[in-house]
């Protein structure tokens, strides 16, 4: 045996190389942030006080630069915002909170960030930050709409272009009212029920005076607090009546306008038919990955929780009631986000109908199903014949017509090693990706979007384009 | 100068495997040396106004690894001996060329691992470890005489 040269060197030890990628883009974000806060750990006594106090006055002196590195969001990324949510509204949180199957640790503190009266009703915004996700939670008294909670990610905020990022726009909400409609028209006059508002609310970045939402060549400004913003209008039967918004501005100190984007469903329905792909990303792939199976789960294997050990009870009525379950395992994606992908193994009966309409074949097929469950929503279920033809299988939805935060979740083919997400502002996020089973929430207005899937050999085995808004 | 967000993530991105298995051998294992990597990469994000683009970024930031993998055991870098056992996912596969690596002297084990495992340059691995380029090069082809020997050794004797 003879090393002939450089060459042949290198091949002869590259051969020994540890080839696995576990890199996690994400987690290097996230130590760039939080690190210097850790850090202050390893100090004791008064040193450590020196250096908060030192760190206190650079904190303060050098505000608006560490905003501008942080993505203007250090309010939420690492501060308080707000004030302690009142004992009443502290439980009441805790008592939503703990009935849900994703829940969030039980001693999350709410924060209260703005609360404001309109047409009847109470409109409160609460805030909270929980592992990688900084969330909002619109509560309103004596409506139809009695909370809604939006959840950003941190990775979000620490990227963001713009100083201002709306969680929700124009969603329905407050009490009741009855109004005629058909007036017009010329139809038959009838009297529906409709909610009296319309609320729109984000997060805005430290330094955010004024937001302004145009709507009918009008600016309507927005209640602009603690780092956020709530706006609350009247609205109407018409949508053309009450008016869209057509632009959202953010306002510094300094009277600077910057355009705020958001991803408008309503105003413009067809646009989720006509948008073409990202231009980020790859385009081809590398490797047909040559299984497309889970192993884990067909061989039953107790990975994740049960749904016992997750807390889900009484799941029998819910999953049973679509399909018979064979084996069923909960996987939290992300240890630092609190959404869960249920799977479980199934089987579904396809039948062949005679023009009598009598069966005259009837076959089980394997299948996998799988549901994402989050604080904010949840409980859509998505069921196929394994991953046949995808090794990335994205099996939940992007939220209702108001969400600007899109849940993007599914299944991924053990030749899926890591899954990335790129935007088509150029953002590309390493997607949480555990046990076969991934969740993420981005932005909206990243859409068309793409997941890439590779291989442990950083070879491409999937794209999935994420064209709907 | 400074260096943008984008190009650390595209350095993290393209050459994270190499990181993590050249500090592995000075970390002392391959869950030390991620979050060694780890930790470069956002110290390196966090200070990245300060890269005056004297030497390549890349340099740069496996200086700021070495050094981070190093302040657990003040060791300097030159006689630092780097642990075999973590450098090999399975050394069984090349049990002549482990033994080979293993005969050599520390510093110029750590320099054939850059130049093998990281695939970093002459000019990469003399910033890195803070020395000319000149004695990358005499290193370098004193391990690979070195090497070249062991192996007919241990060829002949089997």
């Amino acid at each position: 045996m003879t090393l002939q040269g450089d060459s042949l060197q290198a091949e002869r030890l590259s051969a020994l190389e540890d080839p696995r990628d576990d890199s996690n883009w994400d987690d290097v974000l996230r130590r760039a942030v939080e690190r210097p806060l850790e850090q202050s750990g390893r100090f004791r006594g008064r040193r450590t006080l020196l250096i908060a106090a030192v760190v206190a006055v650079l904190m303060l002196t050098l505000g608006v630069a560490l905003a501008a590195a942080l993505g203007g969001f250090s309010g939420w990324l690492s501060g308080k915002p707000g004030s302690p949510a009142s004992s009443t509204e502290q439980q009441a949180f805790q008592r939503v909170n703990a009935r849900l199957w994703a829940s969030f640790p039980s001693g999350t503190k709410l924060r209260r960030l703005i609360v404001t009266r309109r047409d009847g009703s109470t409109f409160r915004l609460f805030g909270f930050r929980s592992g990688d996700e900084i969330c909002l939670r619109l509560t309103v008294n004596g409506a139809n709409l009695k909370a809604r909670m939006s959840c950003y990610s941190r990775l979000q905020l620490i990227n963001a272009k713009a100083p201002a990022a709306v969680a929700v726009i124009d969603i329905p909400a407050g009490k009741a009212r009855s109004v005629l409609t058909g007036r017009r028209t010329g139809l038959r006059k009838q009297r529906v029920r409709i909610a009296s508002n319309l609320v729109s609310y984000g997060v805005v970045a430290d330094g955010v005076s004024k937001v302004e939402f145009r709507i009918r060549r009008h600016n309507d400004p927005a209640l602009v607090q603690n780092n956020t913003f709530l706006l609350v209008r009247r609205n109407a039967y018409s949508r053309k009546s009450v008016g869209q918004t057509t632009a959202i501005h953010a306002i510094d100190a300094a009277g600077e306008r910057i355009d705020i984007a958001f991803a408008c469903v309503i105003c413009d329905p067809m646009r989720m038919f006509s948008q073409g792909k990202t231009r980020f990303g790859p385009t081809r792939i590398d490797r047909k990955p040559p299984r497309r199976t889970i192993a884990w789960l067909n061989n039953h294997e107790p990975r994740g929780l049960s749904l016992r050990e997750a807390g889900i009870t009484n799941p029998k009525r819910w999953l049973e009631g679509h399909h018979p379950v064979q084996f069923v395992r909960v996987i939290q994606p992300d240890p630092r986000n609190h959404v869960r992908v249920i799977i479980w193994l199934s089987k579904l009966r396809s039948i062949r109908m005679s023009k009598q309409h009598k069966i005259v074949r009837s076959r089980w097929h394997k299948v996998i199903c799988t549901s994402t469950i989050t604080g904010a929503r949840g409980g859509g279920f998505g069921c196929g014949s394994g991953l046949a033809g995808f090794p990335l299988a994205v099996g939940e939805g992007f939220g209702s017509s108001y969400d600007q935060l899109a849940l993007i979740s599914g299944l991924a083919s053990d030749a899926v090693f890591r899954i990335d997400l790129f935007l088509n502002d150029g953002e590309r996020w390493t997607v949480p990706l555990k046990d076969n089973a991934f969740a993420t929430v981005a932005p909206r207005t990243g859409f068309p979007a793409k997941l890439v899937g590779y291989d442990s050999q950083g070879k491409v085995v999937a794209i999935q384009d994420l064209t709907a808004l | 100068m400074g260096a943008s967000k984008r190009e650390i993530e595209d350095l993290y991105r393209r050459r994270y495997v190499a990181f993590r298995n050249v500090v592995a051998t000075v970390a002392g294992g391959r869950e030390q040396a991620r979050d060694v990597v780890q930790d470069a990469f956002a110290q390196a994000l966090r200070r990245r106004e300060t890269y005056r683009g004297a030497g390549s970024l890349e340099a740069w930031v496996w200086r700021i690894a070495f050094r981070i993998a190093l302040a657990a055991a003040p060791q300097d870098l030159a006689v630092f001996e780097p642990s075999l056992e973590e450098a090999f996912l399975e050394p069984e596969r090349d049990p002549d060329l482990v033994d080979a690596i293993r005969s050599l002297p520390p510093r110029r084990r750590l320099v054939v691992f850059l130049r093998y495992f990281g695939d970093l340059s002459y000019e990469e691995i003399s910033e890195a470890c803070g020395i000319s380029e000149g004695t990358v090069a005499a290193t370098l082809a004193k391990a690979r005489a070195d090497l070249l020997a062991a192996i007919d050794r241990e060829g002949a004797e089997r």
